[in-house]
């Protein structure tokens, strides 16, 4: 414990106290001034004239996203499509949309679930509360933080995502393998060792709801939107169902969102071969239309810590990092960044789970010369069709892929 | 909040806040970013704390989701290697103690700081983390398993 203690003592931030602190101070009370001026010079401009525009970036922003969830709202029924905007309006991924999936009540505020989109390995949802009564907006503005990020974005502050909520209310809106959420801790207890129920322990914790800006911006004072996301090791074999537990003003609730869908996904396999010293053989790939998985395996169980020199025997489920720049090379001889997550490998567990490693993609990205933005879910994603794709590259080799 | 208030917070709590994100991110300009951006969120918020005790808890929520959220942002995964902060280490084996908790997972790494550094009982955490208990004990487990594990010796707690 003591040298865990010492460890840690050693990691001090280099900015003083005293200094961050005057900092933050000093920062904050720009930013005041700054926006007191703004107001100050909208007002001036309001008076001046009605038709100026005051904001022309923002204002255009404002226009865009205001044509892209009319046209959404009119052709869902009244759901306004967030996700298919993360696909950048694909049509493709419009399609795979199931929308305004459920909806319940309970006398103060309505839940609704507006999209879900999933391949049985990765589901994105959008979900919303309304207010129906004075009660039921008072308890939506417990989600105090997503209410004033609205207002910091606005004023175009914002620069990154907006973490979690999860410590802002009692009881947390969580999505979650089907049947895991309420007992899964005595499972992990059951089995000290790696096996089914642990990696959706694993995944589950770090891959939970998530808010961005396009989500922010569409709530108001008496409605709240919220993005959540889970991502799997393995397709759920309860029956394709994922559990959505959602607190209400009273209580917290759990619905079954389905996770069936008609994704065109392949399993291929790699080209059996080594990458010259590298540790890893990938051996398999699951691609579908929104996400992919990559399975392989460690070819051995040293590794030379470089601060000693000394090679020591360790298990390689610590080090799947060093499968490193990971892509899919499609028809074409473009590249798509596959976003990974190292994923517990408790599934193909046949013999020894430490051998393997399991890694997931949970979006598609065009990386090199693109600007991502963290703010906006907007075009992050993309839709692609499986055939298109013809080997993946880890690092600077190329892997041929053979139909399974 | 009121400056004095804000700088004799900062004064307490930003050793700890700096390290949890370093526990997360493994890196001192992203583990600096994040306490300062906690501290800010201190700073602009409204609502007074009852106590010491619940600042600190609401700044090590708000690191921990900072901190997550800071690993899965896009431009996170748009970096070829994250640079890894180099610990100074006066011996072989606290260099391998640095290398061994490092290859923890970050969720590992961030509950072992604060169960054996910074006090906090089991069910403490789990409150704090919004996790149950034995999840919590599950990660402390396993953590030593793991540590003990690279270390080579059995004794290292």
């Amino acid at each position: 414990m003591n040298e865990i203690k010492n460890f840690y003592d050693k990691i001090d931030p280099k900015t003083s106290p005293e200094e961050m602190s005057a900092r933050i101070i000093a920062m904050c009370a720009d930013k005041a001034a700054e926006k007191q001026s703004h107001e100050n010079h909208d007002n001036h401009d309001n008076h001046e004239s009605h038709v100026s525009f005051r904001k022309p970036a923002l204002a255009l922003v404002a226009t865009v996203c205001a044509a892209t969830f009319t046209v959404s709202a009119s052709a869902s029924g009244g759901v306004s499509v967030i996700i298919s905007s993360m696909f950048g309006g694909s049509s493709h991924a419009y399609d795979m949309l199931e929308t305004a999936i459920f909806h319940d009540e309970d006398g103060n505020v309505s839940f609704d679930v507006d999209e879900v989109i999933s391949d049985g390995m990765c589901t994105y949802a959008t979900v919303h509360y309304t207010a129906l009564n004075d009660e039921g907006k008072k308890w939506l503005n417990t989600y105090d933080i997503l209410y004033s990020y609205k207002h910091i974005i606005k004023e175009g502050e914002g620069s990154e995502e907006i973490p979690n909520l999860g410590y802002c209310f009692e009881g947390s809106l969580t999505l979650a393998p089907y049947g895991s959420h309420d007992d899964f801790s005595n499972w992990m207890l059951d089995n000290g060792n790696l096996n089914y129920h642990e990696w959706i322990k694993c995944h589950y914790e770090g891959s939970v709801y998530y808010l961005r800006s396009s989500i922010a911006n569409k709530s108001t004072e008496t409605e709240r939107y919220f993005y959540v996301s889970v991502e799997l090791a393995k397709k759920d074999s309860a029956g394709n169902e994922l559990d959505l537990y959602y607190p209400m003003t009273n209580d917290t609730r759990i619905t079954q969102i389905s996770t069936q869908n008609d994704i065109k996904e392949k399993l291929l396999v790699i080209k059996p071969e080594r990458d010259g010293e590298k540790y890893y053989i990938p051996t398999s790939i699951r691609i579908s239309a929104i996400s992919a998985t990559l399975y392989g395996s460690f070819t051995d169980r040293i590794y030379t810590f470089q601060g000693i020199g000394r090679k020591m025997r360790v298990k390689p489920e610590e080090y799947t990092h060093f499968v490193n720049n990971t892509y899919l090379v499609m028809k074409d001889g473009s590249k798509l960044y596959f976003s990974r997550y190292d994923m517990p490998r408790g599934e193909v567990a046949n013999d020894n789970p430490y051998s393997r490693f399991v890694l997931l993609s949970s979006r598609y990205q065009k990386r090199v010369g693109e600007d991502i933005s963290p703010t906006s879910m907007e075009n992050e994603h993309i839709f692609i069709d499986p055939d298109d794709v013809i080997g993946i590259q880890i690092e600077d080799h190329y892997y041929e892929l053979i139909d399974g | 909040m009121d400056n004095a208030k804000f700088t004799k917070h900062m004064q307490a709590f930003q050793k700890t806040v700096y390290r949890i994100a370093y526990s997360y991110v493994g890196n001192f300009e992203d583990a600096e970013d994040i306490t300062q951006e906690a501290f800010i969120r201190l700073y602009t918020r409204d609502d007074d704390f009852k106590g010491d005790d619940n600042v600190k808890a609401w700044l090590i929520r708000v690191t921990v989701n900072l901190s997550k959220s800071h690993l899965r942002s896009a431009w996170i995964h748009r970096r070829e290697n994250m640079p890894k902060s180099e610990i100074p280490c006066d011996n072989e084996r606290e260099q391998a103690l640095h290398e061994a908790i490092s290859s923890l997972p970050p969720n590992y790494r961030a509950v072992i700081y604060l169960h054996y550094c910074e006090g906090y009982k089991v069910e403490e955490l789990a409150k704090m983390l919004g996790t149950s208990a034995s999840n919590i004990k599950a990660r402390l487990s396993r953590g030593r398993a793991k540590l003990k594990d690279l270390m080579g010796e059995p004794e290292i707690m």
